[in-house]
């Protein structure tokens, strides 16, 4: 099954055009890497499935669905930058997350914050910025998702950090799930991808099964990736 | 989901206000306490009375500015990202914040109606207290012939002006929210063009069925008067909607 379609889905910001008629399927069950440079529109593709933008031309559905509050029900977003509200703390988040999401599983968000010793009692401002980041993907990560949409997510944490968030990630998503990853440290996620989605100048150059890519190529993803977008 | 945004929005709002209602409180004893033993003279004094006052009148400002914020900054920042990921409409966001910015108006007006009858037991005495607001009543022309009905007719007018205004300010920052830059000045040149524009639209109106007519008949129809801020509040939660749902553009 299709957890994700984009049909000649296309947005643009004045004259300048993000994404311009792509046409996408994610099935579930895989882990994808939504893959580009800065400014391929990899963060415009994830907000439109989000809703927390409209789309100029063309539709995204999950699971067949417009996106909507009953899609954000099956959505686990996680930004590309600190999104929680500082003042609160890792506890009082949780309590919030059990309130909106019918599918957040408390006690295996616990267990993440205790095996990363995070004081449940402390507030998000106290923490260092790679302790506010695991916390954000323990939170999003700690729901039974349909589709997990996970912009950066080991952007700008160090490579223990980023060991630690795979392993989550890994580790986390449900198999009836999908979990789209987009990033451009092609070389520190490519040994989880199933597929790999190539964006350039907002469309789709290519979308492939990773094990494919490396034998028709004869390249790691991220070696291939170096000669598509070769500046 | 409504109560569960209105939680949360009223947590954010009590731990930015609580504090300050709490020295409000505070400042409004020891202020009466100084003015009831005769220790009204003096540095110590002046300095009391000028924290009393900049509390009195910090209360209103920070409860506006923090109910502003707490849209801008819930819906339009950051924040936003987390807002509008959860499983909740547009309209329902913008309802809880219209119904925590009405509560936390309220729980205003009744601290510094806390502070009035502090001061009055203290530096003086309850009867006096109620013979100050049996007067401010009289001076409203309250004590008609229902006094109840006259009370509850005027706060249910006020409580639908103060809506038109704060459906109103988030118009005005969901408007600056459609510009990259510039956005606080582009949102208080809306406010003030609306403010025009209500008023000229209010004056036409007047000048249309002649000024006696529409006096008397705002006079006899109460029903108008809630009407008209209502009519005004749904024609600018619906523009909030609108920039909102559908050109929303988090940084």
């Amino acid at each position: 099954m299709e957890t994700l379609v984009c049909n000649g889905l296309s947005k643009t910001y004045g004259s300048v055009r993000a994404l311009d008629h792509v046409d996408l399927k994610l099935e579930e069950g895989k882990i994808i890497g939504l893959l580009g440079p800065n400014g391929s529109g990899k963060t415009t593709l994830i907000k439109l499935a989000s809703r927390l933008l409209v789309p100029s031309e063309g539709e995204v559905t999950i699971c067949g669905l417009k996106p909507s509050p009953e899609t954000k029900a099956m959505v686990s977003y996680l930004p590309d930058r600190n999104y929680l509200p500082d003042w609160m703390k890792t506890g009082e988040l949780l309590e919030m997350y059990s309130d909106f999401y019918d599918d957040f599983d408390r006690s295996r968000a616990e267990e993440m914050l205790r095996s990363l010793n995070i004081d449940e009692q402390m507030p998000l401002k106290k923490m260092s910025k790679g302790t506010k980041e695991k916390v954000q993907l323990i939170l999003t990560m700690s729901r039974h998702a349909k589709l997990y949409l996970l912009d950066e997510p080991i952007a700008g944490v160090d490579p223990a950090a980023r060991d630690y968030i795979l392993k989550t990630i890994i580790s986390n998503y449900d198999e009836t799930a999908t979990v789209l990853i987009s990033t451009h440290l092609i070389a520190d996620v490519e040994n989880v991808l199933d597929e790999a989605v190539f964006l350039k100048e907002g469309k789709v150059v290519l979308h492939q099964n990773t094990e494919e890519l490396r034998e028709t190529t004869g390249k790691s993803v991220d070696e291939y990736f170096r000669e598509v977008f070769r500046c | 989901m409504l109560g569960k945004l209105m939680k949360y929005d009223f947590k954010a709002m009590f731990r930015n206000l609580f504090p300050i209602y709490v020295a409000l409180i505070v400042l409004t004893l020891v202020f009466s306490l100084m003015v009831k033993f005769n220790f009204d003279q003096g540095f110590l004094f002046s300095v009391f009375a000028f924290l009393f006052v900049a509390a009195l009148n910090g209360s209103i400002v920070a409860c506006v500015f923090f109910v502003v914020t707490r849209f801008s900054r819930g819906l339009l920042k950051n924040e936003g990202y987390l807002s509008f990921a959860l499983p909740v409409s547009t309209s329902m966001h913008i309802l809880a914040k219209v119904i925590n910015a009405v509560i936390w108006a309220f729980i205003e007006g009744l601290m510094l109606c806390l502070c009035m009858l502090i001061m009055g037991t203290v530096m003086g005495s309850i009867k006096e207290v109620a013979e100050f607001f049996r007067e401010v009543f009289q001076v409203f022309g309250l004590i008609e012939k229902d006094m109840l009905y006259a009370v509850l007719k005027v706060i249910v007018i006020l409580i639908m002006e103060m809506i038109a205004s704060i459906c109103l300010i988030y118009a005005a920052m969901a408007v600056g929210h459609l510009f990259s830059r510039n956005q606080r000045m582009i949102a208080v040149a809306f406010l003030i063009v609306v403010c025009i524009l209500r008023s000229f639209l209010l004056m036409s109106v007047i000048d249309l069925f002649g000024h006696s007519h529409i006096t008397a008949y705002l006079h006899t129809d109460d029903l108008v008067m809630i009407i008209i801020p209502a009519i005004f509040a749904a024609l600018y939660s619906t523009l909030t909607w609108f920039i909102l749902d559908k050109r929303l553009n988090l940084e």
